[in-house]
Formats: C-alpha cells, sequence, structure tokens
C-alpha cells in the first residue's frame, strides 16, 4: 500500500516579527530581507511571497519571474523532500 | 440602610440612560481590545482557508485525477506562536487586504507540493519545467485565473517550447496520468529507492517524448459504453485502460477492434509492455489498490501513424 504524503504549508501574513521567527529557524541571518531571486531589497513586506526552507531559505517576491524560479529551484533535483 | 437605597435609586432613576451607555460602550471597548485580535484572526482564516481548500481540491479532482502523491496539510497561522516548530515545506504570506493576490502564488506552489514530488526526479530538467508550468496552466484555467494561466503557458512555450508542447499533448490525450506517471511510479517502485542515474533520466525522457507522438487516444473502460464502430471510424489508434472488473471488457473490445482491422504495437514500437498489466495505487478518495490492464492498438493500415 502506498504512502500518502503530507507536505505542510503555512499560510500567514507578512508581520514583520513573523517573517524574522521564520528566517531564524529556517538559520538564515535576518539583515536586510532581498528576493533570493532577483535579489532586490524587500523592504515593503507587502511584496514577499513565499519563504521555502531550501538549503537556507529561499525568498520569493511579488514578481512573476521570481515565482517560476523560485518553483524550478524546488522541483531541482538537488531541492530536499 | 434604607437612606443608602433610596440614595443608589434615586441614583439610577436620574442617570438610567447614561449608565446603561456607559456598559454598552464598556462592552464595546472590551470586545475591541480583547478581541480584535481574535477577529482578525477569524476573518483571515475564514477569507483564506476555504480558498486554499477549493484550490487544492480542484487541482486533485480536476487537473491531476488518479495521481495525488501527497496531500498538502494547509496551516493558517495569523499569530507567531501559531507557527509549527518543524520546518514546513514552506511558507505563503498573504498580505492583509490584498487577498486575491494570493491566486499567483498558489497557483505557481500547489502543483509541487501536492503531487510528483518523487516521480519527477525521472524527468530531465526541461520536461520537468514543462510539467510544472503546464500543471500551473490548467490549475489557473479551472479556478477561472485565465490571466495567470496564460501566463505559465506563455512562459514555458517561450522558454523550452517542444517540450511544452509534448507535455501538453499527453495531457490533453489524457496519457499524462494513465500512462506517463503510471509508467514513472513504477519504475520508481521497482528501483526500491535506489539512486536515480543519469541513464534513467535520459531513457525515461525519451519514452515520454516517443509517446507523445504516437496518435492514440486514451479510453477508460467502464460503465459508458465503448463504440468500436466510431473508434474505426476516426483511425486514430487507441489506448484501453482498464481496472479490476472491466479488464475482461477491455480484452473484448481489444479483440473486436483487431478483427477490424487494427493491431495492438510492438513493445519495441513502444517502449512498453504491451499489453501490460499490473496493480492501480489509489490515494483518492482513500487508499486502494486493484489490476489493472492498458493496451495499445492502432490501424494496421497506418501502422507507423504519429502526430
Amino acid at each position: 500500500m502506498r504512502k500518502v504524503e503530507e507536505a505542510i504549508v503555512v499560510v500567514t501574513r507578512p508581520d514583520r516579527e513573523k517573517v524574522e521567527v521564520i528566517l531564524k529557524k529556517t538559520g538564515m541571518p535576518i539583515g536586510e530581507l532581498k528576493c533570493s531571486l532577483c535579489g532586490e531589497p524587500i523592504t515593503d513586506l507587502s511584496r514577499i511571497r513565499a519563504i521555502f526552507p531550501y538549503h537556507s531559505a529561499l525568498i520569493c517576491c511579488d514578481k512573476f519571474e521570481c515565482l517560476v524560479a523560485c518553483r524550478n529551484k524546488l522541483i531541482s533535483e538537488s531541492a530536499p523532500k | 440602610m434604607s437612606d443608602l437605597g433610596e440614595l443608589l435609586k434615586n441614583f439610577f432613576e436620574q442617570f438610567y440612560w447614561e449608565i446603561i451607555f456607559l456598559i454598552l460602550f464598556s462592552l464595546v471597548g472590551g470586545v475591541y481590545l480583547f478581541g480584535r485580535t481574535k477577529i482578525r484572526r477569524f476573518l483571515f482564516r475564514r477569507k483564506i482557508a476555504p480558498k486554499i481548500q477549493e484550490i487544492v481540491s480542484i487541482y486533485e479532482k480536476e487537473v491531476l485525477p488518479d495521481y495525488v502523491e501527497i496531500k498538502p496539510k494547509i496551516i493558517v497561522a495569523q499569530k507567531t506562536q501559531e507557527l509549527p516548530n518543524d520546518l514546513p515545506f514552506g511558507y505563503i504570506f498573504v498580505p492583509e487586504g490584498q487577498e486575491e493576490l494570493v491566486w499567483n502564488t498558489l497557483i505557481a506552489y500547489i502543483p509541487i507540493c501536492c503531487s510528483l514530488r518523487k516521480i519527477k526526479l525521472l524527468f530531465d530538467e526541461s520536461l520537468r519545467k514543462s510539467l510544472f508550468d503546464l500543471l500551473s496552466y490548467e490549475l489557473g484555467l479551472k479556478l477561472n485565473q485565465e490571466n495567470l494561466a496564460v501566463a505559465y503557458r506563455d512562459h514555458g512555450l517561450k522558454t523550452y517550447k517542444e517540450d511544452y508542447k509534448v507535455m501538453e499533448s499527453l495531457y490533453q490525450d489524457k496519457k499524462l496520468t494513465i500512462v506517463i506517471l503510471l509508467e514513472a511510479s513504477t519504475r520508481l517502485r521497482k528501483s526500491g529507492g535506489a539512486h536515480i542515474s543519469a541513464s534513467d533520466v535520459e531513457e525515461f525522457s525519451t519514452l515520454v517524448r516517443k509517446i507523445a507522438q504516437i496518435d492514440a487516444i486514451v479510453i477508460r473502460v467502464g460503465k459508458s459504453p465503448v463504440r468500436v464502430e466510431e473508434i474505426v471510424a476516426s483511425g486514430r489508434g487507441v489506448v484501453f485502460l482498464a481496472r479490476g472488473k472491466n479488464i475482461e471488457k477491455a480484452i473484448r473490445l481489444s479483440n473486436r477492434l483487431e478483427a477490424n482491422g487494427y493491431i495492438k504495437l510492438s513493445p519495441a514500437e513502444l517502449g512498453l509492455p504491451n499489453p501490460e498489466q499490473g496493480i492501480w495505487y489509489f490515494t483518492y478518495p482513500k487508499v486502494n489498490e486493484v489490476p489493472f490492464m492498458r493496451v495499445w492498438l492502432k490501424p494496421a493500415i497506418n501502422s507507423g501513424s504519429t502526430k
């Protein structure tokens, strides 16, 4: 019988306190918040769309290109389960 | 004592409405001060949770039916303390008052956290990315978010045109679930979790591209009647898929087609056993397994038929 696994996805508001806690959990220094894909600073937290624990943390802003690039990193062979 | 009672009575009579307003004001103030977080939390959950459940449900039932490897567990966390201690697959942010913006994020990420997390490794990079672009496109369409959906199709066609077309063709002919994903799943199970080599990926990806080129429609044999005459008239190849008790019916249909000028594709031509029998693993709506059979046939006259 194949086991049905579960992927946990947390949906939340982009408050500074929460983002800092999440980055701390992923082991990433808080510092200046930047999109991991395009490198643009995300000072306005309403532009942050996702954080994935990929290596340390993969931070994604609201640009379509960044969403796709982030997804592509996650489906690459080296991505953790 | 009676003086005090009289005094209080006079006081309440004199300031009756003021006292009522003061109590109401205190109640409203108390609710605002101590309940606003709970109200915001309630509204957040009410706005977001059903939307996400709807998306996941549409994805599982309409975009990729028959193949759900992973059920995402969505945690809607309003407070910092509600964040899980263990690292989840990911965190998705929804800005307050901009809930509509979450669609694009979910269309991009729901397919990758719902399914194919293991079997995707059998596809080469270009096919893998095309596959997820296609799934995001289909999910966007099913959610009536056409503008977002076409962005994924455009991206696929611009970046890896041929492989996107391969995936599109497989999906439209219903070969993606019934042939490709099932085959990938079988291969992974047979490998027993062993490392997938570059040759495995190359061989499987070649097979995927080849199957997309074979002109055949997939027909699930079940309660609905299958008209052999219509298949013959169409002149296209056909793949019969039958599960459980319907296997006998598929064998009869296959024999009737062979009596009407169809032949089975050779395993060498197909790259798969033909007919193939095995176990079909269901995970939705409940985990179950049944025997299945898949058989490919093509018109004998048009034996080299490809798209």
